[in-house]
């Protein structure tokens, strides 16, 4: 029971990054109708940048949220200076998505151009401590991470539910020109949704070093295919699906993995993704997407 | 008014499926090539090598195309290389940083044979398909003479076949991994190894726990590729007959999980008080990290791979304690600093284009040694020709270079004895920094025992 436990500690604290991930990768797809695969190298990117101001000696928590802003204004720029040329998401969303793969590459090998190849320590932000129960050790760190992650979900769905900015990012992504012809500024609800999604990239970046205690140019890869597992579990355009699709990948690859000898850690990016298919399969909306309604 | 966001969501499925495969074929690339284990027929003599054993090789009979000077009959000699400069394992980058700074130094003090030294470095990510292309660039585009240094198992592996499938007799010298199957001159006389064999070091855990924990219950905790393969098997040989035993056994992929937690907590429930940590780069640190979270408290190898300044940097105070082998000096360690060729790396380092942080990093000095290393084996070898430097790698005796810890006298003596490095230092993680423990140990007799390793 203690080591069951344990297990579910352990997916909780892979989970709660692959969610925040997810997180960003819906509020850029609620925005835009887009999917960005820069958006884990975006992370690692201002995740170094933290770690610079760190550097400078800013304390982790003032560059994590430093970093943040740094990240909204990168986002917001990448969008008005790259996106929109292109045509922006009505125009060619299959360029624009190449577009990302490009910058994925780009963002990696700059990083290693501007901070080298060596990783880089940072603490931790909610430090070193761990709290017992039932015998079982979950830290201090994950218990937090989960709080700003709460937090999060219900900012988003406020955001997008209760305020003018998010009916503005809801219209825009429904039809853009009748949201124009609505009165919506387009171009700057685009560029302040791309913004946002960065800026949630960077924390997810931050949270993802926090937790393995370092930064280095790869550390976003692997968790952004988890991030993508969760964001189609739990339904592309909801936050809270992408949160709990994250939770819920984490905890099954470690219980499955743990338990399931014949999986192993050899196999584990296997359980979520076979969830992942059979959840499309029943609910292709997701679990919490909308669903699909074609008018008549 | 047709597109409402569901429907939108709906058009863009195809591609959205299309372009993750491809994001995942991107990032997935660092998984392929785990190539097949064997050392690959290679071009050498058979078991009729001579016990005299100075002769591995013999062009006349085992090169049909045998070029022997290539590469070095010109004004310069011209050394290939390929190891990782962008990707997971973009650390190791820095062995070329070091490489190139002891030819520069080598070639201020006139080269070898009035020849300068020339270093052609290729990336290659990791990807062992990638170093077999760079290792034919390196031959058929650059012409090199002999390659140096070339960074991962799996990859040389794929070197290795593919000199034997095009029947190219090209020296890969001291390549920058220990797994021990490079160290086989019966089967392929045109590789030796340039670190300690990983088997030693296993050799080395093993008997540090027969003298100071006989009856410990170890954990294995390794990369799932030869890696990790090498320190676990040799490590279960050296255990037998014993009373120490494996309680737990994990693997780990760099590639699909950045933190082994879930492995981490499996062996802490096995009860095990010692744990072999096969692992390398920046999983390294993680893997400590995790440990210390965990609250399990077992004595810890960890690789000589895994022991530089910065990945012990990154684990910190998760490294307290833990243990590791040496056969280098560490020339960020404040007591090495009076040896005089670690005085040597840091001046004439400094003045060869290395930068304050690179004489703090171990991959660096690594790479400054592999430099040194072939600098004396030229010089050593009667002329400029494959087949004679081959022969001189595999016949040398109580040589010394670069920054190897006194005592070490590197020496080879064909098949009877492959290994350069024998001799190994203890060494403990204690306030930061790596302490020495004990004397320095030959292994040689209880690696034999394994056959070699």
């Amino acid at each position: 029971m203690q080591l069951f436990i344990q297990r579910v500690f352990d997916g909780l604290q892979a989970g709660v990054v692959y969610a925040i991930l997810a997180l960003a990768i819906v509020v850029i797809f609620r925005a835009s109708g887009l999917l960005n695969f820069a958006q884990g190298e975006l992370a690692m990117f201002t995740t170094f940048i933290a770690w610079t101001f760190l550097d400078a000696g800013v304390p982790w928590w003032a560059a994590t949220i430093l970093s943040a802003v740094v990240g909204f204004v990168i986002g917001a720029v990448l969008y008005r200076l790259l996106i929109v040329r292109l045509g922006g998401p009505a125009g060619n969303p299959l360029a624009i998505v190449i577009v990302t793969i490009g910058l994925f590459l780009i963002l990696n090998d700059g990083a290693g151009i501007i901070w080298g190849a060596n990783p880089a320590k940072v603490p931790r932000l909610f430090g070193d401590g761990r709290v017992e129960i039932l015998g079982a050790g979950i830290s201090v760190q994950v218990l937090g991470l989960l709080g700003v992650l709460a937090l999060l979900v219900i900012g988003f769905g406020l955001l997008f539910q209760r305020t003018k900015l998010g009916l503005a990012l809801r219209a825009v992504t429904s039809n853009q020109e009748s949201a124009g012809l609505a009165g919506v500024k387009v171009m700057t609800t685009l560029m302040i949704g791309w913004g946002l999604a960065s800026a949630i990239g960077a924390l997810a970046g931050t949270f993802t070093a926090s937790q393995n205690a370092s930064v280095d140019t790869n550390m976003m890869q692997i968790a952004l295919i988890y991030a993508f597992a969760a964001a189609t579990l739990g339904g592309f355009d909801s936050p809270l699906g992408a949160v709990v699709g994250g939770l819920i990948i984490g905890l099954v690859s470690e219980l499955v993995v743990g338990y399931v000898d014949v999986i192993g850690p050899d196999l584990r990016l296997l359980p979520g993704f076979v969830l992942v298919l059979v959840v499309l399969l029943v609910r292709p909306q997701g679990l919490f997407g909308s669903a699909q309604v074609a008018r008549a | 008014m047709r597109s409402a966001p569901h429907q939108r969501a709906h058009r863009r499925a195809p591609w959205l499926v299309a372009s993750l495969a491809v994001v995942l074929a991107v990032v997935a690339g660092a998984c392929g090539g785990r190539s097949e284990s064997g050392g690959g027929s290679g071009e050498g003599g058979s078991s009729t090598t001579a016990p005299e054993a100075t002769q591995v090789v013999d062009p006349a009979a085992d090169c049909p195309n045998y070029a022997g000077t290539t590469g070095a009959d010109g004004a310069t000699i011209k050394i290939g290389n390929t190891l990782p400069q962008s990707g997971t394992f973009k650390v190791f980058e820095k062995v070329k940083v070091g490489i190139n700074a002891y030819f520069q130094f080598a070639n201020a003090g006139g080269g070898v044979q009035g020849k300068q030294l020339e270093l052609i470095s290729l990336d290659d990510a990791y990807l062992p398909e990638r170093s077999r292309a760079n290792a034919e660039t390196l031959t058929q585009t650059d012409g090199v003479f002999a390659l140096l240094g070339n960074v991962g198992t799996e990859n040389n592996k794929q070197i290795q076949q593919y000199f034997a499938e095009t029947q190219q007799c090209v020296p890969n010298l001291a390549v920058a991994t220990g797994f021990p199957g490079f160290g086989d001159p019966a089967n392929d006389p045109w590789i030796i190894n340039g670190l300690p064999n990983y088997g030693l070091e296993s050799v080395a855990f093993a008997d540090y726990l027969k003298q100071n924990k006989p009856q410990a219950k170890v954990a294995l905790l390794s990369q799932n590729d030869s890696f990790g393969e090498s320190y676990v098997s040799a490590f279960k040989q050296a255990i037998a007959g014993t009373e120490i035993t494996v309680v737990g056994e994990q693997t780990f992929d760099p590639r699909s999980e950045s933190n082994p937690q879930g492995q981490v907590t499996s062996l802490a429930s096995s009860g095990a008080d010692a744990l072999l940590l096969g692992v390398t780069s920046v999983p390294c640190p993680t893997a400590l990290r995790s440990i210390k979270d965990s609250g399990w408290n077992p004595l810890i190898y960890v690789t000589l791979t895994c022991s530089s300044k910065i990945l012990m940097d990154v684990a910190g105070d998760a490294a307290e304690g833990t243990i590791s082998t040496r056969a280098t000096y560490d020339p960020s360690d404040p007591d090495s600093a009076a040896q005089p060729s670690v005085q040597e790396f840091k001046t004439e380092g400094a003045k060869y284009g290395l930068a304050p942080e690179d004489l703090d990093d171990l991959n660096v000095a690594a790479g400054w040694n592999l430099g040194a290393y072939l600098v004396q084996l030229l010089k050593a070898s009667p002329q400029l020709d494959r087949a004679a430097v081959m022969n001189t790698a595999y016949s040398q005796t109580g040589v010394t270079f670069g920054m190897n810890l006194d005592g070490i006298d590197w020496t080879t003596n064909g098949a009877e004895d492959p290994f350069g490095y024998e001799q190994l230092q203890f060494v403990t993680r204690t306030g930061g920094k790596w302490v020495p423990q004990g004397e320095l140990t030959n292994y040689s007799a209880q690696l034999s025992e394994q056959g070699g390793g």
